[in-house]
């Protein structure tokens, strides 16, 4: 376990760099990950994309599959990743302050 | 720092090692030489011949508290080289399996904990994975083949596939490949309802039991549905575990053993014997190569006796015009850097550095699209490689089943074909408990 501070806020990271629980995650989180994936600014869609990783985490403990999200929050694929460019496993995962997912993504 | 000694090793390692007899070895360094982690940055002057050495004094847990077998993809060319045939593999995939399961590096424990517990590594569940196989089913079936559907838990099924957890997840449209294939032979296919994952995290972390329970799941499946033959998991480690985790089940009971076939074999067989028809003017103008990837390539070799070579490369020329081979090739070729987990380890700098010599070799094979059977290396060779290596990496990349799905003519099935799957699929559907129109997100 690493730590990381931004913004007089102490995160803990897991060695992939993702937060060490969801309960940590917070807006300053947010804005750490959007540095370091290199997204200028965050829109209205980045933050729908945010939400509904986070309800379905609080739900079932994991991330849902992307076509989940795709159709649950219209946006195509392709559009996720003009959003989030490491993808959705890895950046929208990453800033929503989910767990990284476990498989070869 | 005193003198080093050598040291006692525990009974049950001791005893594991000696199967190897490390005094074999002449130090001579050839696995070093042929090793692409030798140099890496970060890695202090390690490398295979010091290891090996190390463990031949007894330094057992420097080794495992070490990096160094983790970032070992497993790709198999000191073992092929040594000319004392000492399996450098196994000793270092033993390395990971004696470290403790918290200190598995990286989400690699907690991927197989879920395989063992939900059937997938990502713990996708059921309801889920039926949603998306029925919602891709009719896409299938609107886009350009009408009828389709994807089997599942089918009875007395010719061909069982796997699919791999990160498609189901994330890169569904990849599964469209194999789907069409399937399609245009008409083939009487199936995929798991539970315990459906390809890929074989037990093997990535020396957890041999898990692998030996993945295999068993695989057997009881095959004969629970009564199916011919099983497609081995494309994923290198998938296959390459499956065919380990297969070996310790026969050997515990002989009725264990399973008909199953390799993706080389059964596309092979599918074009040779005119089921799917190929037309190779779609890729007119391109220059391609194939990556021999170490699990079913050398590994598969050195292990099992026989390694997909020739298969792969009949295949993509019944596609393609121009096929060009990359220097080395077969059994000497270059891991890509992403082999034994590297791809989803937190080594990524590593697995870059491992992979310089994949770049070059497509580099100077002056390929435009790179092809191969295996998910990791297709990431690796498509995603990672281009970000570390932008200047040198100008080229696509394209699975073997890809190529040939996107080179089929498909002939169209008849009415009586369609309405018949339709109805198969609308009893599946039922029987599953999948309702699209009502289904809640």
């Amino acid at each position: 376990m690493g730590a990381i501070e931004f913004k007089g806020k102490t995160f803990g990271v897991d060695e992939d760099g993702f937060i060490d629980s969801f309960d940590n995650w917070c807006t300053e989180w947010v804005d750490y990950v959007k540095d370091s994936e290199g997204i200028p600014e965050l829109n209205e869609e980045h933050w729908k994309v945010i939400h509904v990783l986070q309800d379905y985490y609080r739900k079932h403990g994991i991330a849902p599959m992307v076509r989940i999200l795709t159709k649950v929050t219209g946006y195509k694929l392709k559009y996720i990743y003009e959003l989030f460019p490491s993808g959705p496993g890895k950046g929208a995962c990453k800033m929503a302050g989910l767990p990284k997912p476990t498989g070869c993504v | 720092m005193g003198a080093l000694a050598p040291q006692k090793m525990r009974g049950d390692v001791r005893e594991y090692l000696n199967k190897f007899d490390l005094n074999l070895c002449l130090t001579c360094g050839t696995c070093s030489n042929g090793c692409p982690v030798t140099g890496t940055p970060g890695m202090e002057g390690w490398d295979t011949r010091k290891v090996i050495r190390m463990l031949a004094f007894g330094m057992l847990d420097e080794v495992v508290d070490s990096k160094f077998p983790w970032v070992c993809t497993g790709c198999g060319r000191c073992a092929h080289a040594c000319p004392m045939g000492i399996d450098i593999v196994a000793i270092l995939a033993h390395m990971k399996h004696l470290r403790a399961r918290d200190k598995v590096p990286g989400i690699l424990h907690k991927g197989v904990e879920n395989v063992l517990k939900t059937g997938n590594n990502m713990a996708v569940p059921k309801e889920d994975y039926l949603f998306l196989m029925a919602d891709m089913s009719t896409e299938m079936a609107d886009e350009d083949c009408p009828g389709f559907y994807v089997p599942i838990d089918k009875p007395g099924a010719d061909i069982l596939f796997f699919p791999n957890s990160k498609e189901v997840f994330a890169d569904n449209d990849d599964m469209k490949w194999w789907w069409k294939i399937f399609y245009a032979a008409r083939e009487n296919w199936t995929i798991p309802l539970e315990n459906w994952e390809a890929v074989d995290w037990g093997l990535f972390t020396g957890n041999t039991e898990a692998t030996k329970i993945l295999a068993q799941r695989k057997i009881d499946m095959m004969k629970r549905l009564q199916i011919k033959r099983m497609i081995m998991p494309d994923c290198g480690g998938g296959s390459y575990g499956c065919r380990k985790g297969m070996k310790l089940c026969s050997l515990d009971d002989p009725e264990n053993h399973t008909d199953y076939i390799y993706l080389y074999d059964y596309l092979k067989e599918i074009i040779a014997t005119g089921r799917i028809k190929l037309d190779k003017s779609r890729n007119a103008g391109k220059i391609f190569t194939w990556h021999d990837s170490c699990k079913h390539g050398r590994e598969l070799e050195r292990n099992f006796g026989k390694g997909y070579y020739d298969e792969p490369r009949w295949i993509i020329q019944q596609c393609v015009d121009q096929f060009v081979d990359m220097e080395p090739s077969r059994s000497g070729n270059y891991c890509c850097g992403a082999g034994g987990g590297m791809w989803p380890m937190p080594y990524e700098q590593e697995s870059a550095y491992h992979g310089r010599f994949k770049v070059n070799q497509i580099k100077n094979a002056g390929a435009n699209v790179v092809v191969m059977g295996c998910s990791n290396c297709h990431d690796q060779i498509m995603k990672r490689l281009p970000k570390f290596y932008p200047e040198d990496c100008h080229y696509e990349v394209k699975y073997i089943w890809q190529l040939v799905a996107e080179t089929l003519v498909l002939d169209p099935w008849t009415d009586d074909q369609v309405e018949a799957a339709q109805a198969e699929a609308k009893a599946q559907w039922e029987r599953l408990g999948v309702d699209l129109e009502n289904m809640e997100l």
